[in-house]
Formats: structure tokens, C-alpha cells, sequence
């Protein structure tokens, strides 16, 4: 038996995305939920380090429309360019909101919200660096969870903490709800609400080497998938150019942003020649290939397949790399970046300030997602049909604003602006719509499928198959791909979902019982690992973080689109929709 | 450092489940040297006994989610090399202190969220907003703060207090640093006499023996011990001043 609940709106996901929403539905809708498996403040959000990215001109100046120009040049075009205006212009008021609310930023001797530069932020279209990106220290994702949390309890939403949504109630494209198991308990639970946002953010556990938090599964985004619906621009996922080494772990571009350079093995500053503009701050998928080029021309450190990131003041200071080329001391780093510092010390045993820091790229962030209008409703097609009641935003969401790559500082920013969006679009939708019956047995699908795991007895290990679906996806669909080793993944996805239906789990039981939902996670990963090779498949040229060796060049002509994939029956399809152009012409993009 | 050899270890890890008495379990694992003690927790759960319960996130000490034991040791185990322990040694694993248990090493953090709201939660501090002209003007020594506003709530310091293990009602450390923000901070006075009746208490400031365990466990610095001794100041102080007013 299930447990039933009745709220106006329902939000999936507790990071800075269903924060936002959450807390400014609530501001007119006093019968707002959260539904988080984390505890809301343990979301992904809270591990960003680098920044939010407005144009505030604090430090010099700075216009939107410049900023719209980053964001879709970095986009490689394939932005909507209607989505990048409503970021670049909300941007402002909405990271002065957050300061209001209580935001520490760090602060200007005549205390302005401080800003430094990131990768691809640029002054006047493209010519030089600009400081765009907000800070509090590298801990900015932390407090802005820690505010927005804070205001959410002050607003009385109400927060459901470790329950986690395993399937939505859709029913002739009305959202009615969602059904979640309470983890500690095993309970099933079934929420009833007129609007559910979903800000379940990233799915970076599809590959091996990733800087996603063991929670960043995607459940929820297979889910939408499974209810017949389509997922956007799934080929494009970004590759960032400062992991740690073998452990994925990230650095902060803000490294790179104070001034940090990439080294290979003869000591060269290899950016020089593949950005001769940016250079080391050119957008992350051109720095992610520049590394996988040097290390495959043997220039990897040691001829192993890493590259140094030096962030020594005596190298910063000779390449006048520093912000605005001015001379930087020990002293300062220390100051900007002690995370990362700490990070480097710790996993590495590396000390930054004596030597260069072993990095290589690492599973980063997912373009695509689920398809929303700019309002965060979801897309039931290429055509713009909607889901009722159904809101997406966040990682998870695809508006889309990050198009082929997104810019550093770029997902926080489209958190608190879509997010904002979302809650209030939800708040305006509510007022209006009734509460759409709930279908019988809403929960049988759950139900079933849980107790179909639970009961398995067949031979094949969750944790080989998983291992084998990330070596998969890492080798083969990761910063390079090709024709035929894309299809050899995706028949290799098949094959690991053909034996995902003969895993047995050690765990019978229904208490607090990991085993089984990680088991049922990795179902939504295989789902989600087998779209993304298949959208890059069709997908026949090269374009931001989608890299494809057997067809180098970008090809408007053919591919200014974007990708609608399907998974009906078994049977997975593709639509294409244009990419919306207003201010921006497509151009060669050069750093 | 960066061509990592085997390390082998052997967990003794905690476990308990509702319906039976508490026991160890014993699982030998084998990591890179270059592996941290949550990563050995990992391999135990994938090779040995996918039934043990324990909590992680991020891993990379941002989500404060995994926070345990080691050999009596309050610890993250996300960023504890196991190169910190010799190749082939033992290691205890067991679930903090001071909390209710769920399962295995899996501990309910409900209290140390509860203490957080009953101070209103602040950790990040009340702004001092922006002014038309962009600018800002900081309360003195508004600075010193910035440590706490690191607090990841992963419980170390809860799990570390003898004072709590005396008294399961005590506020505890990182729910009196927090109070001592607002009063620092604050000149709400309605809040102000909220929070000093809520620690003024024989489960509240007074409990704290500075053991200064709690600072020296803490993964950010934020250093809780430190603050409670400038909270009973802050207190005597005030207790002070009502007698003068009264
Ligand atoms: C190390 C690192 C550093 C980064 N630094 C920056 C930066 O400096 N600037 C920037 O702009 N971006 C940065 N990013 C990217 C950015 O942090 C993320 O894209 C963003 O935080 C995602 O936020 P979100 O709200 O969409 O999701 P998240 O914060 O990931 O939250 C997801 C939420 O969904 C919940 N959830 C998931 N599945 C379920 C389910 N089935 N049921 C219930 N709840 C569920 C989770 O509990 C969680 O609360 C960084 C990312 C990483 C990994």
C-alpha cells in the first residue's frame, strides 16, 4: 500500500535548480513540496567551486549582449539564441537576489561584488577576457545552496529528504504526480500535484572518469524517456580539461582563471597553438581535445595520457598570464583558490605551488536533457507540443542555453534563471488548472519494478555491468568518437542491458536497502548511456563537445539542429527542430 | 605518487541491522595507494557484500554525506588516504557516535539538522545588501566569519563531543557556533533573547568542557571550539548587563 500526499506543486530534486523553483512557487503557492533522495544541502550544487557568471560590470565593463555572444559562441551555435537573451539579461537581478538573500560574495575593497575571469567570458564579442564570473571564494555552489535552503525553510516549503521518485504519473500528456520510495523505509509514496518541476540534475556516472557525485545517475531523465517522451541534444556532453587524474575529481577553471596554463611534457604551453587568442582559456571542449591531441602525439607527461596544469606564480608571471596580465603572488592563490589547493594536496600529493598538477579530462556535464520551452515546460515533441503540468530545469533540463558546450560558470547561472522561471511559471499555472485525477494503481509500475530486481536470481553482478557500460562509454563516446566505435558502444549497451535483466542483488531486504535502488539506477544510466550513443551516431560532423574523428568539420548545412531521440517499445528514433538564431550569425569559432 | 601500487587493507567493518545484536564483519580489499578509505568502503560493498549500508555523495569532502569512524577516529573517509595506514593493516570502521544508528555505518543526521534549525540555521550569515550604488559597507570584523559559512554539516564534531555523549540533549558544537553568529550578528532582539534562553541552558553553553575535539576533527577549520568560548562570553556579558538593568 501506498502512502498518499496532495500538494498544489511538487518539485523533483533539492539542488540549486528545484531550490530556486521551490522557493519562488512558494512565494504565492503555500502547498509547495520537495522531494530529494539527498538531503537537500548533499546536492551536486553544493560542490561547484568556480562561479556564477553575470555581467554586472563590477571590475570593468561588461554588457549582456557581449555575454550572449560568449554564450552562444561557446554553444558553438547550437544555442537558442531567444534562451541565451533571457539568461545573459536575468543573470543580473537574479545573482543580486541571491545576494539579498544573503549570498556572502566575495567583495571589492569598496565592497561591489567581486568578479573574475572563466574560460570563454570574453569583452566586445570575442576579443579579450572579461571578469564576469561571482564568487564566494571556489565555495559558490555551497552557499548558494546554503541560502536558498535556508529561505526555502523560512518560506515553509515542505521537504521530503531522502524519498526518491522512481516514476512520474503521465497520462494522455498530463503530469499528475509522481511516485517515490521513502529510502529509509522502503515505503512507496504517491505524490499528487497539479505542477512537478524536475531538477534532478546530471548524469555523469554513464562514464568512468567523471567529476559527478555518485548520486548523478539521470534517474529521473530515463524516466521521462520511458514515459515515451523525447530527450534533446543527448550527444553533446562536456568533457572538462582539469580532472584530477585517474580519479576524475575536479579543479576549478577558476585555476585557469587566475591565471593557471597547461604544460605538457616538453614543458610547452600547448594552447598557444590551438587557441592562439584565449589560449589556456579557450571554451573547455576546444582544451579538452588540445589534451588528447598532445597526449596522443606523445607529449603526455612521462608519454602517459595526462598533462600538467601549472599554476606556479613564477610560470603565471612569465607567461603574463594572470588577470589583466598584472604580476600574482603566492599569497593571493592561496586565497582565491584553497579548495583547490587542498584538492591537489590531498588526492595528489601534489604541492601546486612547487610543481604542475596532473590532469586529464573528466565526464563533466550534460547540454542535453529534457526539452523545455523558456517558461521550463516540457516538450512532448520537435514541434513544440507540451506536457501539462510537467517543468524541467537545471542539469537535467535542455532549453537550451549551453547548445554543444557550455561555458564555465554557465550552469549556475541557468539554475537560479530558469529555476526562477520555473517557480513562478508553475505558481502561474497552478492558480488556474485543476488537479488532474490520479490513475488507478499509479503506483503498480514502481511496484513491479522493484520487486522484479528484488527477486532476480540470475548471474550478472550491477557493479560489472556498470564498470563495463563506463569503460564503454569513456572509450568510446567520450572527448573523440568515430562511426564504427560509436555503433560498437551502442551494441555493447544492448548487450549490457540484455544482461541487466539477469542481475541478482544481495540485499532482499526493503529497509535502507541501496543495493536494490542502485541496481535500479544503473537501468536509468544503461537507458541513458544507449540514447547518447545513438544521438551522436546520426549526428554526422563535429560540433562543441562532440567530437567526431570520421567528420572533423561543423556542418551547418546539414546539422544547425537539434537532436528530439526516442525510446518507444524498445525501438529508439530521432526528429530534428531548428536552432532559434536572432542576434548571431553562425561563424567559424575561433579562440 | 602517481604510479600507484596495490595497497591491501582489511576493513573491520560495524554492522548492525534493526532485528539483530551488533557484529563485525572482516573483508580484505586491495585499492591503488593513491585510493582513499571511502574507495576501499566501496570495493568491500561491490566485491564483498553489496548488503552494507553507508552513505557518500560527492566524494570530495563538499556534500558532507560519509562522514565515520576510523579506528576510533571521527573521519570523511572521501579525502583519508588509506596510504595514511600501512600496506596490509587493519582498519576499524565504525558508524559516529551520538547519533541514532539506522544501519551498518549509516546514521541518522536528523539531530544535527534539527540543532541547525533550531538556531535559525545561519549559516550563511544575514546580508548586508547591496546600496544603489552598488556598494556595501560590512559590520566590523564580519570577515572572521567567512570560516564558518564552510560548514558542510557532515557531523564530525558532534560525533567527536564528549560532552554529547554525556548528554544526548546537548545543543552541541556546531549548533552553538552557529548561535554565536546571530548574536554577533544580529541586533534583532526578539531573535537575540530567543537564542541566548535557547543556550543559556543546562543543555546549552555550559555543557561545553572545551575538549576542543570538535576543532580538531573539523574538515573546513571552522573551528566550533573557538566560537563557544566567545559565546560564553558573549553571554556572561549580557547576563551582566540585566542585572545592571534591572
Ligand atoms: C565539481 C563540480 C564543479 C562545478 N563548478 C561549477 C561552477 O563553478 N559554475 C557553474 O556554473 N557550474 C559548475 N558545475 C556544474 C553545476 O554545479 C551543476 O550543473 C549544477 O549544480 C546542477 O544543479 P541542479 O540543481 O540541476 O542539480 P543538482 O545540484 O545535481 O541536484 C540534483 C538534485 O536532484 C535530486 N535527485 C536526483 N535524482 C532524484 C530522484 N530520482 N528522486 C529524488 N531526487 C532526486 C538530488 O537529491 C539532488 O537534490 C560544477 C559541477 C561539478 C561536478
Amino acid at each position: 500500500m501506498a502512502t498518499q500526499h496532495e500538494f498544489e506543486a511538487l518539485v523533483v530534486g533539492a539542488g540549486g535548480a528545484g531550490l530556486m523553483a521551490a522557493l519562488h512557487c512558494s512565494k504565492t503557492v503555500k502547498n509547495t513540496a520537495v522531494i530529494s533522495k539527498l538531503y537537500p544541502t548533499r546536492s551536486h550544487t553544493g560542490t561547484a567551486q568556480g562561479g556564477v557568471a553575470a555581467p554586472l560590470g563590477n571590475m570593468e565593463e561588461d554588457r549582456w549582449d557581449w555575454y550572449m555572444y560568449d554564450t552562444v559562441k561557446g554553444g558553438d551555435y547550437l544555442v537558442d539564441q531567444d534562451a541565451a537573451e533571457v539568461l545573459a539579461k536575468e543573470s543580473v537581478d537574479a545573482v543580486i537576489e541571491l545576494e539579498h538573500m544573503g549570498l556572502p560574495f566575495d567583495r571589492t575593497p569598496d565592497g561591489k561584488i567581486e568578479q573574475r575571469r572563466f574560460g570563454g567570458h570574453t569583452r566586445n564579442f570575442g576579443e579579450a577576457p572579461v571578469m564576469r564570473s561571482c564568487k564566494a571564494a571556489d565555495r559558490t555552489g555551497h552557499m548558494i545552496l546554503q541560502t536558498l535552503y535556508q529561505q526555502c525553510i523560512k518560506q515553509n516549503v515542505k521537504f521530503f529528504d531522502e524519498y526518491q521518485v522512481i516514476d512520474l504519473i503521465i497520462e494522455d500528456q498530463v503530469c499528475r504526480g509522481a511516485v517515490a520510495v521513502e529510502i529509509l523505509t522502503g515505503e512507496i509514496h504517491v505524490f499528487h500535484s497539479k505542477a512537478t518541476l524536475l531538477a534532478v540534475g546530471g548524469f555523469g556516472r554513464v562514464w568512468s572518469v567523471t567529476s559527478n557525485a555518485h548520486s548523478l545517475t539521470g534517474d529521473t531523465v530515463a524516466t521521462v524517456l520511458r514515459h515515451d517522451l523525447p530527450l534533446e541534444d543527448m550527444e553533446f556532453f562536456q568533457f572538462h580539461p582539469t580532472g584530477i587524474y585517474r580519479m576524475g575529481v575536479l579543479l576549478s577553471e577558476a585555476l585557469r582563471g587566475e591565471g593557471a596554463i597547461f604544460v605538457n611534457d616538453k614543458g610547452e604551453r600547448f594552447m598557444e597553438r590551438y587557441a592562439p587568442n584565449m589560449k589556456d582559456l579557450a571554451s573547455r571542449d576546444v582544451c579538452s581535445r588540445s589534451i588528447y591531441l598532445e597526449i596522443r602525439e606523445g607529449r603526455g607527461i612521462g608519454g602517459k595520457d595526462y598533462v600538467h596544469i601549472d599554476v606556479r606564480p613564477e610560470t603565471i608571471n612569465k607567461y603574463k598570464s594572470g588577470p589583466g596580465g598584472k604580476p600574482v603572488t603566492a599569497e593571493h592563490l592561496e586565497a582565491a583558490l584553497p579548495d583547490v589547493f587542498e584538492m591537489a594536496r590531498i588526492y595528489l600529493g601534489v604541492e601546486p605551488m612547487k610543481e604542475g598538477i596532473p590532469v586529464q579530462p573528466t565526464a563533466h556535464y550534460a547540454m542535453g536533457g529534457v526539452p523545455t520551452d523558456l517558461d521550463t515546460r516540457v516538450l512532448a515533441d520537435e514541434q513544440g507540443a507540451i506536457v501539462k503540468g510537467l517543468y524541467a530545469a537545471g542539469e537535467c533540463a535542455c532549453v537550451s542555453v549551453h547548445g554543444a558546450n557550455r561555458l564555465g560558470t554557465n550552469s549556475l547561472v541557468d539554475l537560479i534563471v530558469f529555476g526562477r522561471r520555473g517557480g513562478r511559471a508553475m505558481a502561474e499555472y497552478v492558480q488556474h488548472a485543476d488537479l488532474a485525477p490520479l490513475p488507478k494503481n499509479s503506483e503498480a509500475y514502481t511496484l513491479s519494478e522493484l520487486e522484479r530486481i528484488r527477486k532476480s536470481n540470475g548471474q550478472e553482478k550491477p557493479g560489472q555491468i556498470r564498470l563495463e557500460m563506463q569503460k564503454t562509454m569513456m572509450d568510446w563516446v567520450g572527448v573523440f568518437r568515430e562511426g564504427p566505435t560509436i555503433k560498437q558502444a551502442l551494441d555493447k549497451v544492448h548487450e549490457l542491458q540484455a544482461r541487466y535483466q539477469h542481475i541478482a542483488i544481495d540485499d532482499k531486504g526493503s529497509k535502507f536497502n541501496t543495493d536494490l535502488l542502485e541496481a535500479w539506477e544503473l537501468g536509468c544510466l544503461l537507458d541513458l548511456a544507449e540514447v547518447t550513443a545513438y544521438s551522436a551516431l546520426n549526428r554526422t560532423e563535429s560540433r562543441g563537445a562532440h567530437g567526431r574523428e570520421d567528420f572533423p568539420k561543423r556542418d551547418d548545412v546539414n546539422w544547425l539542429k537539434h537532436t528530439f531521440a526516442w525510446r518507444k517499445n524498445g525501438v529508439l528514433s530521432v526528429a530534428y527542430k531548428p536552432v532559434t538564431i536572432t542576434k548571431f550569425e553562425p561563424k567559424e569559432r575561433k579562440y | 605518487m602517481l604510479n600507484a601500487m596495490a595497497h591491501k587493507l582489511i576493513l573491520r567493518v560495524y554492522r548492525y541491522k534493526p532485528d539483530r545484536e551488533p557484529y563485525y564483519d572482516t573483508f580484505p580489499v586491495e585499492v591503488p595507494d593513491t585510493a582513499n578509505v571511502l574507495d576501499a568502503i566501496e570495493r568491500a560493498w561491490d566485491d564483498h557484500d553489496r548488503t552494507l549500508m553507508f552513505r557518500h555523495a560527492c566524494h570530495h569532502a563538499s556534500c558532507g554525506s560519509c562522514g565515520l569512524r576510523v579506528n576510533g577516529c571521527e573521519k570523511l573517509p572521501c579525502v583519508t588516504p588509506v596510504a595514511d595506514y600501512a600496506d596490509g593493516a587493519t582498519l576499524t570502521i565504525e558508524p559516529m557516535r551520538n547519533f541514532p544508528l539506522i544501519t551498518d555505518i549509516a546514521v541518522d543526521a536528523s539531530p544535527l539538522f534539527e540543532r541547525m534549525q533550531l538556531v535559525g540555521m545561519p549559516i550563511i550569515r544575514e546580508a548586508e545588501p547591496l546600496r544603489a550604488d552598488g556598494k556595501t559597507i560590512f559590520p566590523e570584523g564580519v570577515r572572521d566569519f567567512d570560516r564558518f559559512e564552510n560548514c558542510i554539516e557532515c557531523g564530525l564534531c558532534l560525533s567527536a563531543c564528549p560532552s554529547m555523549a554525556a548528554d544526548p540533549l546537548y545543543l552541541g558544537p556546531v549548533a552553538l557556533a552557529a548561535a554565536e553568529r546571530v548574536l554577533a550578528t544580529s541586533s534583532d532582539s526578539a531573535k537575540r533573547s530567543r537564542i541566548l534562553e535557547l543556550i543559556d541552558d543546562e543543555h546549552g553553553l555550559w555543557r561545553c568542557h572545551s575538549a576542543w575535539e570538535c576543532t580538531e576533527v573539523c574538515p573546513y577549520q571552522v573551528n566550533p571550539a573557538e566560537a563557544i568560548m566567545r559565546l560564553k562570553r558573549i553571554v556572561a556579558a549580557e547576563k551582566f548587563k540585566r542585572l545592571f538593568h534591572r
